[in-house]
C-alpha cells in the first residue's frame, strides 16, 4: 500500500538565466494537465509584470500537479520555482530547504555557466538528489555530449541518468516527470509527530493578511488549529490551508512531506519571518527546523521622492512592498540637496532596479534614485569601528585611521580566447587573481577576488561586452580588505551636491571626477543661467565643466489660434521640469544621480 | 454666447510646404472648393440661427492658402457675414496664386488687409522650403496689391532655416523694408515631427544654422525692423503704429472668438473646440446641415487664468496685473510668487505701471516664463 506521502515529490528546477527554466517549467504544468494549453499565458511561474518583461524569476511559488506513472500510480508533485539571477541566490537556498530533489537544467548549446555551478553547489549542500536535464536540444549547435561530460568533469554528477529534452517542442517531458518520480525520494517526516513545517516564502494579500508559504515536515496543519510562530512567538488560528494548482486550491489539510500555504489573519508579514518554523500552540515540537541566514543587502542607495510632499506615499509604498520582499530593508535619512527620503539596502543592482520600478508602478511614485554604494567599514584614529553605507557619512579625512570595504570572490566562466580581455578587465576593476582551471579545452573558469564596489559599477555589462556576451558571472561576499579610498564630491553651481558624493578609489579618482563632471554636463539641461559643475576631493577641484545658459526657448508662431495646441505644448515642458530635483537653483533630471553607473572612463 | 472674431479655415495649398504641419490638401479641384465654401456658408449659417454672431470685427482667412479659392465664393460667403462697418477683414495669400485682376477682385469684395507669404527671398532657400513662387513674384504681388488699393499688408518672413546665412537674413530684411508694407510677421523655423523637415531633423539630415547664428537673426530684426519705424507689438510680430492685426489681437487678449472650417479652432470662454479635421465626416455632416464632430476642451479655472497671462504676455506691454487678479479674483504676486522670483532674477520678466512684460531676454526665453504660469 503507498501513502499519500510515499507518492509526494518536492523538486525545484535550477538553471543559469536564459537556459529555459520557466519554459520548462510550463511544459510540466501543461503535460500534467494543471493547464491546457489554450490556458497558457506564456511561462505561469512569472507572474508579475516585470519578471514577464524581464524574461527573469523574482519571486518563487510553489505549483502541486497530479502525474500517473507508468508505474500506475498517481504521484503528487510540487514544483518550487527558484529565482535566476545572481542577486536572488539567497530566495534560491530557501526554496531549496523545501525540496527533496532538484533538476539541473543545462542549455545544450550553452554547457555550463557560472550560475549553473553556484546553484549546484548549493543544492548538494542541501543533500538533495539532482538529476541533470540537458535543455534546447533542438537547437542546430547543441552538443548534449559535451555537455554531459561538462556536468561530469566539472560537477562530478553522474550523466548516466540525465534526460535530454527541449521545453520548447516538448520533447522529453514525460522522461522529466518518470526520472522525479523515480530518483527523487519522497519526504521523510511522521505526520503523527508535533508540527513542525518551515516558512520558505510569504506574501501579502490585503483580504487574507500574511500567507506564509511552508513545507511542513513532520504533523499537519488544519483550518481551526492554533499555531505558534517559533521564532517570533506570535499565535494564530488558521483560516485556510491549500496549495496553488497553479489557480488557489483549499485543502483540507497539508500534512508532513506536503508544501502549500496557509492563512490565518497575520496582520503583519514580520510576524510570518522566512525561515521560522510553525508549530502547534497546543501541542508544540521541541526544536525550531534549521532556519536561513538572514540575506544580507549588498548595496545601498537613497531613495527619494521626486515631489517632496510625496514622502509619506514613498514611506507607505516601502511598508507595502516589504511585505513581500524580506530582502529590502531601509530606513529613513535626509539629503541637503534631495529632502527626506529613505535608505535602502538591497541584494543587487537588479534587486534595486525591480523595487524602483515596483514602487514607481504600482504606486504611481516619481522617484529618484542615488548612486548606489557598498556598505564601508571605517577604523578611526581613535580605534572605533563605523559603518558607512552612504559617502556623505564618511567622518573627517583627519578622524579616518583606514577604510575597509568588501570583497567578493567571483567566478567567471568563459571561452579561453576570451581571458586576456578578462585579465584585462579585472585588473582595471582591482581584481586579484586567484586561479584558472580548463573546465573543458576550450572553456576555462577563472576565480578572483574584487571589490563589490567595482562589480556593481557596471562590471557585467563590461564582461559581457567584451566576452561577444559569452561570459558567466557568479560572486559571493568573501571579506572585507583595506583600501586607499577617498570621497569624490560634485559641485553644481558651486554647491555640493551631497547625492552625488561618491567614494572611490584614490588612483582612479582623478579619472572618475573628470568623467562624472563630463557627463552630469551633458546631463543637466541647460537653465537659465550658467551651470559650472566641479568633481572635488576635499577642498581640491580636480575636474570642471559648464552647462551653457538656455538662450531661447520661444514658440514664435500662432497656429491659427489653436491655442491649446500651444498650452499643450507648455505643459508637456513643465511636465518635463517636474521630472527633475530643484537642487538650490538648479534643475537635476533624474539620471543625472545614476550619472555614476554609466561613465565611460 | 456671441461671437465678434470669426477664423475662417481654407484646407487647400498648391503644394504643401516641408515645414507645415496645418490641415490642408493639394489636390483640390475648383468643383471642391466650390462645394467647401457652400459647406462653410452652411456651418455659418447654423451659428447664426442660433444668435451667436455680433456685429464682427474682424474676419480672418487662415490656411492651407485662402487666396486659392476662387474669389467669388470668398465674396459670397463675407455677403452672408454680419460685419462691422469698421472690421478687419484679412486674407493669407501665396504669392503663387494672385495676379493683379485677382487682387483687384479681392478688395473689391470686401477684404481690406492681405497677408503673403513670401518667406525669403533667397531662391535657393523658397526652393529647398517647397515654395512655388521665386522671389520677384513676392516682391510684385505686394507691389500689385498696393495697386489693388490694399493700404494694410502684411508679409511673412522665415528664419533659423537650413542653410540660411546671417548674410541672407540681413538681406531679406533689408529687401521686406523696401516693400513699405504696415506688418512683418518674422517666424523662427520651428519643426515639427510629421512634416518632411521634421523628419529629416530626426534622421539627421537636416543641416539647421548654429544657435549663435540663430539667435543674431533675430536679434538683427528686432534692431532693424525697429530703425525701420516698426514696433515690436508681439513676440512675432511687427507695425507701423495702428497697424497692428487687431483679429490675432484678439488671440493674444483671449477674447472669445468663434472658428469655422475643417480643423478651425474656437473658444468661449473657459472651452476650446477644434473642428474634425476629416474631410468626409466634415463635408457629410455640413452637406446636410449637421454639425460635424469637433474636440471640446473644458478648462479650470487655472488653466484659463494661465492663457491669459501667457497669451497677454506675449504682448509689448504685458499683461495688466491688476485687471486679471479683478477678473479672475486671485492675487497674483501671492499665487505666483515662488515660481516667478528667478524670473525677475534672470531678468526675463519686468514690471512696470501696474503691467507685467517681457524682457528681450525674456522673449527669447518666453517658454521658460510661460511655463511658470502653468497649474
Amino acid at each position: 500500500m503507498t501513502t499519500q506521502q510515499e507518492t509526494t515529490r518536492n523538486f525545484c528546477i535550477i538553471a543559469h538565466i536564459d537556459h529555459g527554466k520557466s519554459t520548462l517549467a510550463d511544459r510540466l504544468l501543461e503535460y500534467t494537465g494543471a493547464l491546457s494549453a489554450r490556458e497558457m499565458t506564456k511561462q505561469v511561474l512569472d507572474n508579475m509584470d516585470l519578471e514577464k518583461e524581464r524574461g527573469i524569476t523574482i519571486k518563487l511559488k510553489a505549483i502541486r500537479v497530479k502525474y500517473k506513472a507508468d508505474d500506475g500510480i498517481e504521484y503528487t508533485l510540487n514544483l518550487i520555482d527558484t529565482p535566476g539571477h545572481v542577486d536572488f541566490n539567497y530566495e534560491v537556498s530557501r526554496s531549496l530547504a523545501a525540496c527533496e530533489g532538484a533538476l539541473l537544467v543545462v542549455d545544450a548549446a550553452q554547457g555550463i555557466e557560472a550560475q549553473t555551478l553556484a546553484n549546484v553547489y548549493l543544492a548538494l549542500e542541501n543533500d538533495l538528489e539532482i538529476i541533470p536535464v540537458i535543455n534546447k536540444i533542438d537547437l542546430p549547435s547543441a552538443n548534449p555530449e559535451e555537455v554531459k561530460r561538462q556536468i561530469e568533469e566539472v560537477i562530478g554528477l553522474d550523466t548516466s541518468n540525465a534526460i535530454l529534452t527541449s521545453a520548447k517542442t516538448g520533447v522529453g517531458t514525460k522522461e522529466i516527470l518518470e526520472a522525479i518520480v523515480k530518483y527523487i525520494p519522497p519526504p521523510q517526516g511522521d505526520r503523527h509527530a508535533p508540527l513542525q513545517a518551515l516558512i520558505f516564502d510569504s506574501h501579502f494579500d490585503a483580504y487574507k493578511g500574511a500567507i506564509p508559504y511552508v513545507r511542513v515536515v513532520n504533523g499537519s496543519i488544519k483550518p481551526g488549529m492554533q499555531i505558534r510562530m517559533m521564532g517570533t512567538g506570535k499565535v494564530a488560528e488558521v483560516t485556510e490551508v491549500g496549495v496553488l494548482t497553479p489557480a488557489i486550491k483549499q485543502v483540507a489539510s497539508l500534512d508532513g512531506g506536503d508544501v502549500g500555504f496557509l492563512a490565518a489573519q497575520i496582520k503583519n508579514v514580520k510576524d510570518t519571518q522566512v525561515g521560522d518554523t510553525i508549530t502547534d500552540d497546543k501541542n508544540p515540537a521541541p526544536l525550531e527546523l534549521p532556519g536561513y541566514r538572514k540575506a544580507n543587502p549588498m548595496v545601498y542607495c537613497g531613495l527619494y521622492p521626486l515631489d517632496t510632499s510625496e514622502y509619506n506615499e514613498l514611506k507607505d509604498a516601502l511598508e507595502k512592498l516589504q511585505l513581500n520582499d524580506a530582502a529590502l530593508i531601509y530606513e529613513p535619512e535626509t539629503s541637503l540637496a534631495l529632502g527626506f527620503g529613505f535608505r535602502c539596502g538591497f541584494l543587487g543592482l537588479l534587486h534595486m532596479e525591480i523595487v524602483r520600478e515596483r514602487l514607481e508602478r504600482e504606486n504611481g511614485l516619481d522617484l529618484l534614485v542615488t548612486a548606489p554604494s557598498v556598505n564601508y567599514r571605517i577604523t578611526t584614529t581613535e580605534g572605533e569601528i563605523l559603518e558607512v553605507d552612504n559617502p556623505v557619512n564618511l567622518p573627517d579625512v583627519q578622524k579616518i585611521g583606514y577604510i575597509e570595504e568588501p570583497y567578493v570572490k567571483a567566478t567567471i566562466l568563459v571561452p579561453s580566447e576570451f581571458v586576456g580581455s578578462i585579465m584585462e578587465l579585472t585588473r582595471e576593476r582591482r581584481g586579484t587573481f586567484i586561479n584558472m582551471e580548463y573546465i573543458t579545452e576550450k572553456r576555462v573558469m577563472l576565480t578572483y577576488e574584487l571589490p563589490l564596489s567595482e562589480i556593481i559599477y557596471d562590471f557585467f555589462d563590461q564582461l559581457k561586452s567584451r566576452t561577444k556576451g559569452y561570459a558567466s558571472l557568479d560572486y559571493e561576499l568573501c571579506g572585507y580588505r583595506e583600501s586607499d579610498l577617498v570621497k569624490l564630491d560634485i559641485l553644481v553651481n558651486g554647491e555640493v551636491v551631497d547625492a552625488l558624493s561618491c567614494i572611490v578609489h584614490r588612483d582612479k579618482a582623478y579619472q572618475r571626477g573628470r568623467a562624472l563632471a563630463y557627463k552630469l554636463a551633458r546631463l543637466i539641461p541647460r537653465q537659465m543661467f550658467e551651470v559650472p559643475i566641479q568633481a572635488a576631493i576635499g577642498n581640491k577641484v580636480i575636474a570642471r565643466e559648464t552647462v551653457k545658459a538656455l538662450r531661447k526657448n520661444v514658440l514664435e508662431k500662432c497656429y491659427g489660434g489653436d491655442i491649446s495646441r500651444k498650452r499643450k505644448l507648455l505643459e508637456k515642458q513643465k511636465e518635463g521640469k517636474k521630472r527633475m530635483k530643484q537642487v538650490g537653483s538648479v534643475e537635476i533630471p533624474q539620471e543625472a544621480f545614476m550619472a555614476v553607473l554609466e561613465i565611460d572612463e | 454666447m456671441v461671437f465678434s472674431y470669426l477664423y475662417v479655415h481654407i484646407p487647400f495649398c498648391l503644394q504643401k510646404c516641408n515645414y507645415c504641419d496645418f490641415v490642408s490638401f493639394t489636390n483640390g479641384s475648383e468643383e471642391s472648393m466650390v462645394i467647401y465654401s457652400q459647406l462653410l456658408e452652411n456651418e455659418i449659417s447654423f451659428w447664426q440661427k442660433q444668435n451667436t454672431l455680433g456685429n464682427l470685427q474682424t474676419v480672418y482667412f487662415g490656411g492651407g492658402t485662402p487666396s486659392i479659392m476662387p474669389v467669388d465664393c470668398l465674396a459670397h460667403f463675407l455677403s452672408c457675414l454680419p460685419l462691422d462697418k469698421n472690421a478687419e477683414i484679412s486674407l493669407e495669400a501665396n504669392p503663387a496664386t494672385l495676379n493683379i485682376q485677382k487682387l483687384r477682385a479681392l478688395k473689391q469684395c470686401g477684404f481690406n488687409r492681405i497677408s503673403i507669404g513670401l518667406q525669403s527671398f533667397h531662391e535657393g532657400l523658397l526652393k529647398s522650403m517647397g515654395r512655388l513662387h521665386d522671389a520677384n513674384d513676392g516682391m510684385i504681388m505686394v507691389e500689385n496689391a498696393r495697386k489693388a488699393g490694399f493700404d494694410n499688408i502684411n508679409i511673412d518672413l522665415m528664419y533659423g532655416l537650413p542653410g540660411q546665412t546671417i548674410d541672407i537674413w540681413r538681406d531679406t530684411l533689408r529687401k521686406a523694408i523696401a516693400l513699405q508694407t504696415e506688418h512683418i510677421s518674422v517666424y523662427g523655423l520651428h519643426l515639427e515631427e510629421s512634416t518632411p523637415w521634421g523628419k529629416a531633423e530626426a534622421s539627421g539630415a537636416l543641416l539647421l544654422p548654429e544657435e549663435d547664428a540663430s539667435l543674431a537673426m533675430w536679434q538683427i530684426t528686432h534692431h532693424v525692423l525697429a530703425k525701420a519705424g516698426f514696433e515690436n507689438y508681439e513676440i512675432a510680430n511687427y507695425a507701423r503704429p495702428g497697424f497692428a492685426c487687431r483679429h490675432n489681437l484678439a488671440y493674444w487678449q483671449r477674447e472669445d472668438y468663434l472658428g469655422i472650417g475643417l480643423a478651425a479652432a474656437s473658444c468661449w470662454q473657459n472651452k476650446r473646440w477644434v473642428n474634425t479635421e476629416n474631410w468626409q465626416t466634415y463635408t457629410q455632416c455640413w452637406q446636410n446641415h449637421t454639425c460635424a464632430p469637433y474636440e471640446e476642451e473644458v478648462l479650470t479655472m487655472g488653466q484659463v487664468l494661465a492663457e491669459r497671462i501667457f497669451l497677454g504676455l506675449r504682448l509689448k506691454n504685458g499683461i495688466c496685473i491688476a485687471e486679471i487678479e479683478e477678473q479672475f479674483g486671485v492675487d497674483l504676486r501671492t499665487r505666483f510668487y515662488k515660481d516667478m522670483l528667478p524670473l525677475f532674477q534672470n531678468d526675463l520678466l519686468a514690471e512696470k505701471d501696474g503691467f507685467w512684460y517681457l524682457t528681450q531676454r525674456g522673449k527669447l526665453l518666453a517658454n521658460e516664463v510661460f511655463a511658470v504660469f502653468l497649474p
